[in-house]
């Protein structure tokens, strides 16, 4: 009943504001436009980055996975013992250095390896004082690992990269 | 006085014409001037986007060269395919030891997109990177016959150093690429450490 009245009412109070209240929709919607558009932008470049950022982190596990110095005797095998010497507490100082040598300087990597049963892992940080913040970008890629020459473990290499 | 209270007392509302049309006309200034700014800004992101996209280009393809598990004189090569999609200007190509960046002109206004690189890369060739280890290593240039009697915090040191000056590259050129070691010869224990080298 009040609609209908509404729409009857000859009246024309609104009749001499119709071009204000048709700019005010068309600003309102103009915001509402923008608003969506640095949204959607923003979103694509956040997803955009974290798939660059995952991408890499890959690319660092799988490397990591095949760098020399920490093969084992046998073929696509990480030796613990390898591991042992770089991973915290670090006993080779410089066969740590060595093992992050091949990446930038400005990338702040961590690193943790550990068996699926979860009886052995292994920590290697290439700065001491890295701390994990929010953005940090991480990828894991499976392993075999030597513990010794006569015992095998499947594992992980988790890379995390801090942004 | 009469022309003041004449103005009170007309009743034909003009200046409540005059008002709203004018706000009407500094609303719609205002609003097609941020739809202009709009659609500005959302080209200049389209040309950092390409920009993006040609410094992720080289750099997946330096990353490439870093991923493989053999060094050697294999060679490997870039040639920029995105450069001449109409810019005002040809673009330009930095590398560094740290990144690389792009730079272009949109608008008579610069813009660059800087990606990090992943693995650690020198802007030069093999004979320039020899020379420079045998002037900082008492003439060992770091090859299998002649390793750096240091550590690799030494070595790591000295090619920061090296480099960190950014090398510009003709887009208009093939870039090559090619990962090498350098031995370090620490008390009897030999090492390598794998050097990605960029270079036209």
């Amino acid at each position: 009943m009040t609609l209908f009245s509404f729409i009857n009412d000859d009246r024309g109070v609104l009749e001499p504001h119709n071009d204000i209240l048709a700019t005010a929709l068309m600003i309102i919607g103009f915001v509402v436009l923008a608003a969506i558009l640095a949204q959607t932008y923003l979103t694509y470049d956040d997803n955009s980055m974290v798939l660059r950022n995952y991408e890499e982190a890959t690319r660092i596990a799988e490397n990591i996975a095949s760098f020399d110095e920490i093969q084992a005797a046998g073929p696509d095998r990480i030796s613990a013992q390898a591991l042992d010497t770089i991973s915290y507490p670090i006993s080779d100082s410089e066969a740590h250095r060595r093992f992050f040598a091949r990446y930038a300087d400005g990338l702040d990597l961590s690193v943790h390896i550990t068996t699926d049963d979860g009886h052995h892992q292994w920590t290697i940080e290439r700065y001491s004082t890295h701390t994990l913040g929010n953005n940090v970008i991480a990828a894991s890629v499976p392993v075999v690992i030597e513990l010794s020459p006569a015992e095998f473990a499947s594992g992980t290499i988790r890379v995390s990269i801090q942004k | 006085m009469n022309t003041f209270r004449d103005l009170c007392n007309d009743r034909s509302a003009w200046i409540d014409f005059v008002l709203s049309k004018t706000a009407l006309i500094i609303a719609s200034v205002i609003l097609i001037s941020a739809s202009y700014q709009l659609a500005q800004d959302l080209g200049g992101q389209h040309m950092e986007q390409e920009l993006d996209v040609i410094a992720l280009g080289l750099k997946y393809a330096i990353d490439d060269v870093g991923s493989l598990s053999y060094t050697g004189n294999e060679g490997h090569t870039y040639t920029f395919d995105r450069v001449d999609l109409g810019w005002e200007q040809p673009i330009k190509a930095y590398v560094s030891s740290e990144y690389v960046r792009i730079e272009a002109l949109h608008q008579e206004r610069p813009i660059h997109s800087v990606v990090p690189m992943t693995f650690r890369m020198l802007p030069f060739n093999e004979s320039t990177l020899r020379n420079l280890l045998s002037i900082n290593f008492a003439g060992q240039n770091g090859s299998m016959q002649e390793p750096l009697n240091s550590d690799c915090d030494q070595v790591m040191g000295t090619l920061a150093q090296t480099g960190s000056w950014e090398i510009l590259l003709n887009t208009s050129k093939t870039v090559c690429m090619k990962k090498t070691p350098i031995y370090i010869q620490n008390n009897s224990e030999v090492s390598s450490l794998d050097l990605i080298l960029v270079y036209q």
